[in-house]
């Protein structure tokens, strides 16, 4: 299955997909949660939300 | 499990955009987030710096028992409570003396829960302002 094919299941609701999609794009969002060399688990909690809007809002 | 992507084929393409797009978005995200954090350790850090004055200490007895506004014996501070509008009043009184969250002075007032806040701190803002006005 490729990339495409993963966020159009994800645009269409399939859960798999959207936690394939979480799980492949984790290190960018752990990355983002860092704040003051320390992780802050709320702003995690925050991106992963982002994550699902933007999946919902991306246009191609 | 996922291969490095020269951006070659359509779906590498779609899959930088993407990439792309949710970095953005998380950016955003996160300096909201950092934003929102600051200003709200500088609220908590406002109710907190009230210098307590001791030697006021001995007349409290004598106050007792008068209806509020007459308690207080500082009269900078009621000289400030009488300049906030009544509803911040009562915010203010609800919040300080019974000890009332803010959620259930929102169901009774009929505001959200930023909305009561917002008036909370808009009145200790007030109060502080004209305290030192007053002061000086």
């Amino acid at each position: 299955m490729n990339f495409k094919e993963i966020l159009l299941r994800a645009k269409a609701g399939e859960e798999p997909a959207v936690i394939a999609l979480l799980e492949m794009y984790k290190p960018l969002l752990v990355k983002g949660a860092i704040v003051g060399g320390r992780f802050d688990e709320d702003l995690y909690q925050e991106l992963c939300i982002t994550l699902i809007r933007c999946i919902r809002l991306f246009r191609f | 499990m996922w291969q490095k992507n020269n951006g070659k084929s359509e779906t590498e393409v779609l899959q930088n955009l993407f990439t792309a797009y949710l970095t953005t978005a998380v950016r955003r995200r996160r300096n909201d987030y950092i934003k929102q954090a600051v200003r709200i350790q500088q609220m908590e850090g406002m109710t907190e710096d009230i210098p307590y004055n001791q030697d006021q200490r001995a007349e409290e007895d004598m106050f007792r028992g008068l209806p509020l506004p007459m308690q207080l014996e500082d009269s900078a501070l009621l000289h400030a409570l009488k300049g906030i509008s009544e509803r911040e009043r009562h915010v203010f009184f609800a919040r300080v003396l019974d000890e009332r969250g803010f959620e259930s002075l929102a169901e009774e007032m009929g505001l959200g829960y930023k909305g009561v806040a917002t008036i909370y701190y808009r009145a200790l803002r007030k109060i502080k302002k004209k305290m030192k006005e007053l002061r000086k």
